[in-house]
């Protein structure tokens, strides 16, 4: 049985009909990427598995129906989600945002601060600092890191690499491998295709508000018509 | 059982009544009963109410020229937020409409001036079908002055006529050479601040004024630094003409800056004013106005007392309404008509023996009402009693004005600019 | 004047200006994180001198049961509202939030002209704080006062703490600008709004308990407090706690300064005059005279009048130097 499972999924913004009836599962440890262009509803379609936007269908966490719950129990059942705005908390130092990741009540973690201040010796060295003076890269290593503090099960993680240098992609390329190697379960949502080939065990592309083409890394690398109509620009 | 029986009675006397054609005159009260004026105005419609039941309708209606006449008291709110002159105008108008032949207002003498100059205005149009404005309240001298009109006839004494008083009283007084003065800023503000420097002037010029501020009406949170220059200043008196929450907020301030300086009023009682000066302005306040004096009548004591019976919560605020309705149901037995004009003409020189324990004579130069005038003092001490015995105190707390001096028929002779058209 | 009387004024001013906190740190808080003005917030202030006033005076209960009591009670109202009200209308948009407050605060003024009636009430000073507490020159300064100031102080370094030094403090802090994010995480951010609205209310009731001795309560004492409070929030930047307490504080003293002032645009002139050297001396003419002056009530008008103005003033020119306000953090 898949650990998440999203079965006929819509989402209206007003109304627009942004997810017309997705499918799609993501198995324990298993790394999935969502591809598409910008605008089709990948970002929609995280944001209504967290319950941010109304979700109308069936979306299952280890066998559990979990549409409809409120975002924050959606979290606390598992999930993960690093949206694609980098919005750490303002006012607030690192140490504090990588704080409010641990859950209310939350027992024994995967990760520890520790942890991340080895990845990223620049959050140790600045982690008294408020986290509105990071740069972009830092910024987004903090609030990965500030998900994964909440120890969830899957874990969504919106464009990491948007913006970002060479170097600091290899840094993010170097995260999602280390929470891969902890057994958790990623849904990478890209548009740029280099990591997620590198990584993922499948990928979906999405388009229009549905999944148009699911398969493994190689089958879409040989597949030119899908990569033409859905993925290049 | 004495509501049994006023019942009874006035079933006798509807049944006689209706032996002779039945006439409801209705009378139209227009003030503030809304915002932060409104208390001011619900207990004026009380003491309306009360007075107009206690001279005509319980007495089963009065006789007029044959006919039973009883009154209505219609009420119309005048204020949008505070007292409008606008607002009160149109309410006069409809109650025009609602077939009302007098208008008793009394509540800000901006509303006044704007609701004369209506009446004026509309019986010139409609001489047919003409109205009388009862003023019981509204004491910028300009009314029965430059402003005056056969159609408008002011119960109270007017502000000069108070100011003459006090300022007799603050003259007399030895130990005041310095004299603080706040007012509301609009024409009767204007007026008191304007009377004080003149007569003081007058009487005694050595006296100085040492401040004279005009604030906002119902608008300023906190006197405290209006206080707190009264205090920097060295005055040894204070005087202000202020009424309603503006009353209220200023005596709080100056209670708390413990001023150790007299301070006269006009309007420092009742409404919840006198409950809250409590002790600390024992010996402090004093007020200017008409009243029932240290003795009151017998029958004050029982209408007093029969007013409480009726609104326990309420006051008489205003013992002037009491002379209002009575010389209204007296005009109109007089005339022999409730006809506006007629009932007009006999209240002008009318002499009233009131139940206040004076005479009220309303001069028809001017249509300004003559009666005794006393300076109060807010005590609990000495307070006369009405006919249950209980105190003559405010806001049920024990606390009241004891007048302590008496200026018989004030300023009887004063003169005025009016010069009166008559229909 | 003297200095005795410019200390006791400043002091004044300052009594004020907490109590302008008290009821701002509220509404700043639940404006920057619901992205709500609450038009009811003051009707909170005014509800709160109301059931002091009755538990004090007409229950002969004491001030000091209704100190606590009353910010508990307002408080739980005041999450209900949220919970059953704002809550429920969350989902139909902004402009529905707007018109719910709004119609509460008419609720309210209603509600309490209807159960209180209209006039001022006469709600005292307690008995222990009567009086002065100390004295400069001739100008005393009340205990009850520096009671306010107290008070008001210690709420601010409470709230200070709270927010800085504990986690409640810092989900709150990162709530006011990323709630969904927060969410995300797992806390509980309904819960949160819920509980920051009680707490608001019930600072704004405390503040009508310890403020409205001094000032006058009636039913029209929300509508005079709301456009000032709205005024600071704008001022010291949405959100801003340490914004509202500056903001508050310089509204509060200056508009005191300018109550106490008794300059007048005359007074200005003569000075003006006489320093030209011009012998020119209108004051020396009595009041009522002066009035009656072509431009009479403009060359009397006061600096207290002009000083009325003086919060909005501040608030345009912040809107149009300084959008985030003073200690503002967001830039939109």
């Amino acid at each position: 049985m898949a650990l998440l499972n999203v079965n006929q999924l819509n989402a209206y913004y007003g109304k627009s009909h942004i997810l017309q009836g997705v499918n799609m599962s993501i198995d324990e440890g298993e790394i999935v990427s969502l591809l598409g262009r910008n605008g089709v509803g990948r970002s929609t379609t995280c944001k209504s598995i967290m319950g941010e936007v109304p979700p109308k269908g069936s979306i299952t966490f280890r066998g559990k129906e979990i549409a409809g719950l409120a975002p924050h129990q959606i979290a606390q059942s598992g999930i993960g989600y690093v949206p694609e705005n980098r919005d750490v908390f303002p006012g607030l130092t690192v140490k504090q945002n990588l704080n409010l990741g641990v859950k209310p009540g939350q027992g024994a973690s995967r990760w520890s601060e520790e942890d991340f201040y080895e990845l990223f010796p620049n959050l140790r060295e600045r982690q008294d600092v408020d986290a509105a003076a990071l740069s972009g890269g830092e910024q987004q290593m903090l609030t990965m890191a500030r998900t994964l503090m909440g120890d969830p099960d899957v874990v969504m993680i919106d464009e990491p690499t948007e913006g970002l240098s060479p170097q600091m992609c290899q840094r993010v390329a170097d995260l999602l491998e280390e929470i891969a190697r902890r057994q958790i379960a990623i849904l990478l949502v890209e548009q740029k295709l280099t990591i997620a080939l590198k990584i993922s065990k499948r990928v979906y592309v999405m388009g229009h508000g549905q999944i148009v083409y699911e398969g493994t890394p190689e089958e879409l690398m040989n597949n030119d018509d899908i990569r033409q109509e859905w993925l290049e620009v | 059982m004495k509501k049994i029986l006023m019942a009874a009675a006035a079933a006798v006397f509807a049944v006689s009544g209706a032996a002779g054609a039945e006439t409801t005159v209705k009378l139209a009260f227009i003030d503030a009963l809304s915002g932060p004026f409104a208390l001011t105005g619900e207990r004026g419609l009380q003491n309306f109410t009360f007075a107009a039941d206690y001279f005509v309708n319980n007495q089963g209606g009065i006789d007029v020229g044959g006919e039973n006449v009883k009154f209505e008291i219609l009420s119309y709110d005048g204020a949008e937020g505070f007292p409008s002159p606008k607002k009160s105008v149109l309410q006069a108008e409809k109650a025009l409409r609602d077939g009302a032949t007098f208008i008793l207002q009394g509540n800000s003498s901006g509303v006044a001036a704007a609701m004369t100059d209506f009446v004026g205005k509309n019986n010139r149009r409609n001489a047919d079908n003409p109205i009388v404005f009862l003023n019981y309240s509204a004491v910028v001298p300009a009314l029965t002055n430059e402003l005056c009109n056969f159609w408008h006839f002011r119960f109270d004494a007017h502000a000069d006529i108070k100011m003459e008083a006090l300022t007799d009283v603050i003259a007399a007084n030895e130990n005041v050479n310095s004299v603080y003065l706040i007012g509301q800023d609009y024409s009767f503000g204007q007026a008191v601040a304007a009377g004080a420097e003149r007569m003081l002037a007058a009487k005694r010029p050595d006296i100085e004024i040492v401040g004279n501020e005009l604030h906002p009406i119902g608008q300023v949170q906190d006197f405290t630094p209006y206080a707190r220059n009264v205090k920097a200043s060295g005055a040894d008196a204070l005087i202000t003409g202020n009424w309603g929450g503006d009353m209220v907020g200023l005596g709080k301030a100056i209670l708390e800056a413990d001023l150790g300086i007299p301070v006269y009023t006009y309007y420092a009682a009742a409404d919840g004013i006198t409950g809250l000066f409590g002790e600390a302005g024992n010996g402090v306040i004093s007020l200017v106005s008409e009243g029932w004096g240290a003795n009151p009548t017998e029958e004050f004591q029982a209408y007093h007392t029969a007013f409480k019976a009726q609104y326990p919560d309420s006051d008489i605020n205003a013992p002037r309404i009491i002379n209002a309705m009575g010389m209204l149901a007296q005009a109109m037995q007089a005339a022999g008509s409730t006809d506006p004009k007629s009932v007009a003409y006999a209240l002008e020189n009318m002499e009233y023996d009131s139940m206040l324990g004076t005479k009220v004579f309303m001069r028809a130069e001017d249509h300004q009402a003559f009666q005794n005038v006393y300076i109060n003092t807010h005590t609990n001490e000495g307070l006369p009693t009405n006919s249950a015995g209980a105190a003559l105190d405010y806001d049920k707390s024990g606390y009241g004005l004891l007048a302590t001096s008496t200026v018989e028929m004030a300023s009887m002779g004063i003169e005025t600019t009016c010069e009166m058209k008559r229909p | 004047m003297d200095w005795g009387f410019i200390t006791v004024t400043l002091l004044d001013g300052v009594a004020r200006g907490l109590y302008f906190f008290l009821v701002s740190a509220g509404l700043t808080l639940i404006f920057s994180m619901m992205g709500v003005l609450n038009f009811a917030h003051a009707s909170f202030f005014m509800l709160g001198g109301y059931f002091a006033y009755i538990i004090a005076q007409e229950w002969g209960l004491s001030f000091w049961v209704a100190l606590p009591v009353v910010p508990l009670v307002i408080g739980a109202i005041g999450m209900v509202v949220e919970r059953f009200g704002l809550r429920q209308v969350h989902k139909f948009g902004h402009v529905a939030e707007l018109i719910f407050t709004f119609g509460l605060a008419f609720l309210v003024q209603e509600f309490v002209k209807l159960v209180f009636g209209n006039d001022t009430k006469p709600y005292a000073v307690p008995e222990l704080l009567k009086g002065p507490l100390f004295t400069i020159g001739d100008q005393t300064f009340g205990s009850f006062r520096a009671f306010m100031i107290v008070v008001s102080i210690s709420i601010f370094i409470g709230l200070y703490l709270l927010l800085t030094r504990t986690r409640v403090g810092m989900i709150i802090q990162a709530a006011l600008t990323h709630p969904n994010t927060v969410s995300n995480l797992g806390h509980n951010v309904p819960l949160i709004f819920m509980a920051v609205f009680g707490v608001g209310t019930a600072l704004a009731a405390l503040a009508g308990v310890i403020a409205l001795p001094t000032d006058a309560l009636q039913p029209g004492a929300a509508a005079r407090l709301g456009p000032i409070i709205f005024v600071i929030i704008v001022v010291g930047g949405l959100g801003s706690l340490s914004g509202a307490l500056f903001a508050s504080l310089i509204i509060g003293v200056l508009t005191t300064m300018f109550d106490a002032s008794q300059l007048s645009v005359i007074s200005i002139m003569e000075a003006v005059a006489n320093l030209l050297g011009i012998e020119w001396s209108l004051l020396e003419r009595p009041t009522y005279e002066l009035r009656r002056l072509m431009v009479g009530d403009l060359i009397m008008m006061s600096t207290k009048q002009v000083g009325a103005l003086f919060p909005y003033l501040l608030m345009v020119l912040i809107l149009i130097f300084r959008p985030q306000g003073l200690l503002g953090k967001r830039e939109s």
